[in-house]
């Protein structure tokens, strides 16, 4: 009795399904343009993103339009997305119209108060951004340049720039990448090919040191042979570092 | 490297498709329309000339071919203007088969003008561009 009411028993699957599928394409979509985070975009790249999510949100919810209504728009954007940066790759002029330009918004410490006006940036937002590049003082800046995906780039003035190792005539170092070795206890494929180690290397190095693979959470190598190991203890001592070298 | 000719032979391919849909669901359309414009004529004609037998033939034959169309027009077109028109056909044929030629009249009427509404919404025209 109780069953009998459900006539069709898949009636949201449609729905359901319908959602999965656009998501999916969506996401192949915003994977072919090349970006991978809303800080690459340019207002264009987010005003595409925003119409092509608008386009699948209609499909999805009303199921008297055909997939086609949304999935042709979304392919025209696509085209039309590509054209645009291709067109920007081999004209400047054509970039200059659609990014616009790099804009300096203080120079040798002084705000440019006619460009600020000209992009609407607010010297409460610009001591902001300073900020969050720990700089306090608008004195320390040489330049301040506000970039077309709308963050600022600074460069201080050369008495306030930390000095790097050879200016200080350091022992520069190697600066080598660390690769992951271990996660969960399973070995990672991708970090023995790049480190060029095979799993009884690892194996025999975690026996040096008395390890098992399975206690191990976490461990990374860099290229001098630097290993950083985190086991699954709970004291403080699941925290390990070796030289392989 | 590889990414970049993964996107441009995507980007070759969406371009095919698109032209296939450009293509393939306005000649579907088109066929449809011309057959049921003709079915839509000889029924009417039928009913003018009080040929009750041959506007339940064709009104039987216009109903058969919407509904043996509407899964693949249904791909492309607005499933409420599909619906409409099948509604439209189906009260056709009942009407003649009932005997009530206004009411058959009427609806095959209403069938011819949702087609061309489709016709017109679906079909490339610089109107409708604007």
């Amino acid at each position: 009795m109780f069953f009998a009411v459900f006539t069709h028993p898949f009636h949201m699957l449609t729905l359901f399904l319908r959602a999965v599928f656009l998501d999916l394409f969506v996401l192949l979509i915003l994977r072919l343009t090349g970006k991978r985070q809303v800080s690459d975009l340019q207002p264009y790249d987010l005003l595409m993103t925003l119409i092509i999510a608008d386009l699948a949100s209609t499909a999805i919810a009303d199921t008297d339009i055909p997939l086609l209504y949304s999935v042709v728009p979304i392919l025209a954007l696509y085209l039309v997305q590509q054209a645009i940066a291709k067109l920007c790759l081999k004209f400047s002029p054509v970039r200059r119209l659609v990014c616009g330009t790099p804009q300096i918004l203080i120079l040798d410490g002084v705000l440019q108060e006619k460009i600020m006006r000209r992009t609407n940036y607010t010297v409460r937002d610009l001591l902001d951004s300073l900020r969050s590049k720990d700089i306090f003082d608008v004195g320390e800046v040489a330049y301040a340049i506000l970039e077309t995906n709308g963050t600022v780039s600074v460069l201080e003035k050369a008495a306030f720039q930390q000095p790097n190792k050879r200016e200080l005539g350091l022992e520069p170092g190697s600066a080598a990448l660390s690769h992951l070795l271990i996660l969960e206890g399973r070995i990672q494929k991708s970090g023995l090919e790049t480190l060029h180690l095979s799993q009884s290397d690892v194996e025999a190095m975690l026996k040096k040191h008395g390890l098992a693979l399975r206690n191990i959470f976490f461990a990374q190598m860099n290229g001098d042979g630097e290993l950083h190991i985190q086991t699954d203890r709970k004291d403080r001592s699941r925290v390990m570092r070796f030289s392989e070298g | 490297m590889g990414f970049t000719i993964f996107r441009t032979a995507m980007t070759i391919l969406i371009c095919g498709f698109l032209v296939l849909l450009f293509l393939l669901p306005s000649a579907i359309l088109s066929r449809f329309s011309v057959q049921a414009n003709e079915l839509i004529d000889k029924a009417e004609n039928a009913l003018l000339s009080g040929d009750r037998e041959a506007a339940a033939l064709h009104c039987g034959a216009l109903f058969r071919l919407v509904r043996d169309r509407m899964p693949v027009l249904e791909r492309f077109l607005n499933h409420a203007s599909i619906d409409a028109l099948d509604a439209c056909v189906a009260v056709a044929d009942c009407a003649v088969r009932a005997d009530d030629p206004g009411a058959a009249a009427e609806a095959l009427a209403e069938a011819r003008s949702i087609l061309v509404r489709i016709e017109g919404i679906e079909l490339f025209s610089w109107n409708n561009l604007l």
